[in-house]
C-alpha cells in the first residue's frame, strides 16, 4: 500500500499553526497593551503559560500529523480502490471502479505550497453522506494521473455495461462557460442589491418601533414633545449611516468571495466525463459521469428574477458546493450566474437533455397559496391582540395606550400578510410542470424561483397532499422525491390538477 | 390495492403519548402556578399570566385528546408486490406512494412502550428519502419487512431481465 505525499504533515501542520497563532497574538497583546502596568513576574508567568500551551499543543498536532501518515495508504488494484486512514478509529475502505461516482480535487493554499492535493473518490452510498469513501493525499500531478487512471477504469467498466454514446472530445481549455469579469461583477452586484433591500426593511422596522415606544413613552409622560423628536432623529441618523455601511461592506466582502471563489471557472466534457474546476485559495476539481447527474436545478432569486438572470445548479451525488465534512447534502454549482435567455445555450453544449421545457401546467387556483397561511396567522394575531389588551385593561392603563399597542400589533400584521400576499402571487406564477417523454421540468418556488429538470427514471417516490375542501375541489400539491442529495431531493409543486399526480404515479418505474 | 387500518392497540400507544403530554403540559401550569405565588407578585399580574398560560395550556390538551383518534381514522397503509402505499394526515393528508425496486434498506424499531404493546415502526430507505409507516404490530412488522424483501428480490430479477 502506498502512502500519502509527506507534503500532507507540512500543509497541516502550517494549517494548525495558523489556528493557534492568533489565538495566542490576540491574547498577548490584549495583555501587554491595553490591561495597565504589568510587574516583571507575571509577564513571565503569563508568556511561559502561552509558550507551554503552544509547545503542548502544537507537539499534539505533530504526533497526530504523523500518525495519521504512517498509518494511512492507498492502492488501485486491477478492480478497485482501496483506502486506509484514521488514528484513533482506523478506517479500511474498499469501492469498486464500475461503483465510483464523483472525483473531486480540493487544493487550498497551503496544499499548493507543498505541491499537493486532495482526491476524494464518492460512491454517492447514502450510508456515508457526510464524507467521500476514498480520500487519497497525493503530489498534485500524481492526483490528475489518479483522476485520469481512475476515470479510464470506470469507463471501461461502464462501457460494457451500457451503450457507449460518444460526445465530441474538447481540450481542458475550451471551457464550455466563462465566467467574465463583466459576469461577475454583474452577480456581485445582485447579491449587494438583494443584501441592501433587506437591510433597508429591517431599517423601516427600526424606525418603526422606535417611533412606537416614543410615543408610547410620550403617552405616558415619560417623554416630552422634544424628547420624541430627538430620539425619532437619533433613530433615522444611526439606520441610514448602518444601512449605508453594511451595503458597502456587503459590496466588498461579496466581491471579494464570488472573484476569490469562482477564479478560473472551468466546465469541461471529454466523452462522457464532465469536469468543472473554480477557486484560487481552495481549487476544486469535480469530475463525474454525464449519466451520474440526477437533475438540473435553476434558481432565481427575486432581484435576479428582476434583472433576467440565474444560477444553475447540478444534482449529482458527492459533488457539493459545501466543504468535505457535508457532502452529498445540496446540489452543486454548474454556472454560477448567467442570463436566463441564455440557459437553453449553455446547457445545450453541456447537458443537451436537460434544457427546460416551457411550463404545460400551471398553478389551477391563487386562493390555496394564501388561504392557509392567513387563517392561522389572523388567528394568532387576533388572540395576541386580544391577550394584550386584556392585560393591558387589567393594568388600567390609558386608552390612548391601548390604541397603540392595539395599531402596533395590526399594523405588523398587514406587513406580514402583504409579504404572504406578493410571495402567493409570485408562487401562484411559478408553479406548474410539464412531463415530456420522460423528462419532467418541475417550477416552484415564491420569492425564490426555481426550475428542477429530471428523468422519471430518477424519481424515487411520489407524494400528494390536500385538504378536504381542496380535494372536492380537486386541487393537490406534489411531491416528487429524486434521487439525489439529502437536503434537495424533495420537489414541491403546489396547487395543481389531481389528475397530474396520477400521472406522477404512472412515471414511476415499479 | 386495498388500504389497511392500523391495529387498535396502535391508538392505545398515541393515547398513552398523548397523555404523558398531558402531565408534561399540566406541570408547566403548576409550575407557573407556584412561581406566582411567591409573594410580592401583584394579584392583577398573578391572573393575567394564570388566563393566558391556562387558555394556552387548555388548548394544547384539547388538540392532544382529539388528534390521536383523528389520525387513527385517516390512517391507511398496504403494500403489493410492485408497490408501497400510504395515507395520512387530518388535515393536509397526504398519499404516498414508494416503488418496491426503489427500497434501499428496511428498518424496524420499538421504544420501551412499543415493546410492551408488541408494536414496531417500519421505516423504508430509499437513496436520500426514508418514508416510515407509523407503527405496525410486531407481527405485520415482520411480515411486512420479509415480504418486501421476497418481493423487491423478484423485481431486481424481473427488471433486469426487462433490460436485457
Amino acid at each position: 500500500m502506498k502512502r500519502f505525499n509527506k507534503g500532507y504533515i507540512y500543509s497541516g501542520l502550517l494549517t494548525d499553526l495558523l489556528k493557534i497563532l492568533p489565538i495566542i497574538l490576540l491574547f498577548l497583546v490584549r495583555f501587554f497593551l491595553l490591561e495597565g502596568e504589568k510587574t516583571a513576574d507575571a509577564s513571565i508567568a503569563v508568556i511561559l503559560f502561552f509558550a507551554i500551551t503552544f509547545v503542548v499543543y502544537f507537539s499534539c498536532c505533530i504526533a497526530y500529523r504523523i500518525m495519521y501518515y504512517k498509518t494511512a495508504g492507498y492502492e488501485l488494484t486491477e478492480t478497485e480502490i482501496k483506502c486506509n486512514r484514521g488514528v484513533f478509529f482506523r478506517k479500511r475502505s474498499v469501492l469498486d471502479y464500475k461503483k465510483v461516482h464523483a472525483i473531486d480535487k480540493r487544493q487550498n493554499i497551503f496544499h499548493r505550497i507543498f505541491g499537493i492535493a486532495i482526491l476524494m473518490v464518492d460512491s454517492g452510498s447514502a450510508n456515508t453522506p457526510h464524507q467521500a469513501e476514498i480520500t487519497i493525499i497525493e503530489n498534485s500531478k500524481i492526483v490528475d494521473a489518479l483522476i485520469n487512471e481512475i476515470n479510464a477504469l470506470k469507463e471501461s467498466g461502464i462501457r460494457t455495461a451500457k451503450d457507449s454514446k460518444e460526445e465530441v472530445l474538447l481540450s481542458d481549455k475550451d471551457s464550455l462557460y466563462h465566467f467574465t469579469s463583466k459576469k461577475k461583477m454583474l452577480y456581485t452586484l445582485s447579491q449587494v442589491v438583494a443584501t441592501v433591500l433587506v437591510l433597508t426593511l429591517f431599517g423601516v422596522i427600526a424606525i418603526i418601533v422606535v417611533s412606537v415606544c416614543c410615543t408610547l413613552m410620550f403617552q405616558l409622560d415619560a417623554l416630552d414633545a422634544v424628547g420624541w423628536e430627538q430620539s425619532f432623529q437619533t433613530t433615522i441618523l444611526i439606520s441610514v449611516p448602518a444601512i449605508l455601511f453594511f451595503s458597502s461592506a456587503s459590496f466588498v466582502i461579496f466581491m471579494i468571495h464570488t472573484f476569490v471563489r469562482y477564479h478560473n471557472f472551468i466546465i469541461t466534457k471529454k466523452g462522457n466525463e464532465i469536469q468543472i474546476s473554480f477557486g484560487f485559495f481552495e481549487r476544486y476539481t469535480n469530475t463525474f459521469s454525464y449519466d451520474r447527474i440526477k437533475a438540473v436545478r435553476i434558481s432565481q432569486g427575486l432581484i435576479q428574477r428582476m434583472l433576467g438572470f440565474a444560477t444553475i445548479n447540478l444534482e449529482v451525488i458527492g459533488y457539493t458546493n459545501n466543504a468535505g465534512e457535508n457532502r452529498n447534502l445540496n446540489g452543486g454549482v454548474l454556472v454560477p450566474f448567467c442570463k436566463y435567455n441564455e440557459i437553453g445555450e449553455i446547457l445545450g453544449k453541456v447537458l443537451p437533455d436537460y434544457i427546460p421545457d416551457k411550463k404545460q401546467m400551471k398553478a389551477v387556483s391563487y386562493f390555496p397559496f394564501i388561504s392557509w397561511f392567513s387563517l392561522i396567522f389572523g388567528i394568532i394575531t387576533v388572540a395576541v391582540l386580544l391577550q394584550t389588551i386584556a392585560t393591558i385593561m387589567i393594568f388600567n392603563v390609558s386608552a390612548s395606550v391601548i390604541t397603540t399597542v392595539a395599531l402596533a400589533i395590526v399594523g405588523t400584521a398587514i406587513i406580514v400578510l402583504v409579504v404572504n400576499v406578493l410571495s402567493s402571487v409570485l408562487s401562484y406564477k411559478t408553479n406548474g410542470i410539464t412531463i415530456n417523454n420522460g423528462k419532467i421540468t418541475a417550477y416552484y418556488g415564491g420569492f425564490i424561483k426555481n426550475i428542477t429538470v429530471f428523468m422519471s427514471k430518477h424519481l424515487i417516490a411520489a407524494e400528494n397532499i390536500t385538504t378536504p375542501l381542496r380535494q372536492k375541489a380537486g386541487i393537490t400539491s406534489l411531491v416528487m422525491h429524486i434521487k439525489t442529495n439529502v437536503i434537495s431531493n424533495k420537489i414541491m409543486v403546489h396547487i395543481q390538477n389531481e389528475e397530474l399526480s396520477k400521472e406522477i404515479e404512472e412515471l414511476l418505474v415499479l | 390495492m386495498e388500504l389497511k387500518k392500523l391495529d387498535k392497540k396502535v391508538l392505545k400507544l398515541w393515547y398513552i403519548h398523548a397523555g404523558i403530554m398531558s402531565l408534561v403540559l399540566l406541570g408547566i401550569f403548576t409550575i407557573t402556578f407556584i412561581i406566582l405565588n411567591i409573594p410580592g407578585v401583584p394579584d392583577d399580574v398573578k391572573h393575567a399570566v394564570l388566563l393566558g398560560v391556562g387558555i394556552l395550556v387548555a388548548l394544547l390538551l384539547v388538540f392532544a385528546l382529539i388528534m390521536p383518534a383523528l389520525r387513527y381514522k385517516m390512517y391507511a397503509w398496504g403494500y403489493d408486490d410492485k408497490r408501497i402505499v400510504v395515507k395520512q394526515g387530518v388535515i393536509f393528508r397526504q398519499r404516498v406512494v414508494i416503488p418496491i425496486c426503489q427500497i434501499q434498506d428496511l428498518h424496524s424499531a420499538q421504544g420501551p412502550i412499543m415493546m410492551m404493546l408488541k408494536l414496531s415502526v417500519v421505516t423504508i430507505s430509499t437513496v436520500g428519502s426514508n418514508f416510515s409507516i407509523s407503527t405496525l404490530t410486531t407481527d405485520e412488522a415482520e411480515r411486512m419487512i420479509n415480504d418486501l424483501e421476497r418481493h423487491l428480490e423478484t423485481r431486481i430479477e424481473e427488471l433486469k431481465n426487462e433490460e436485457i
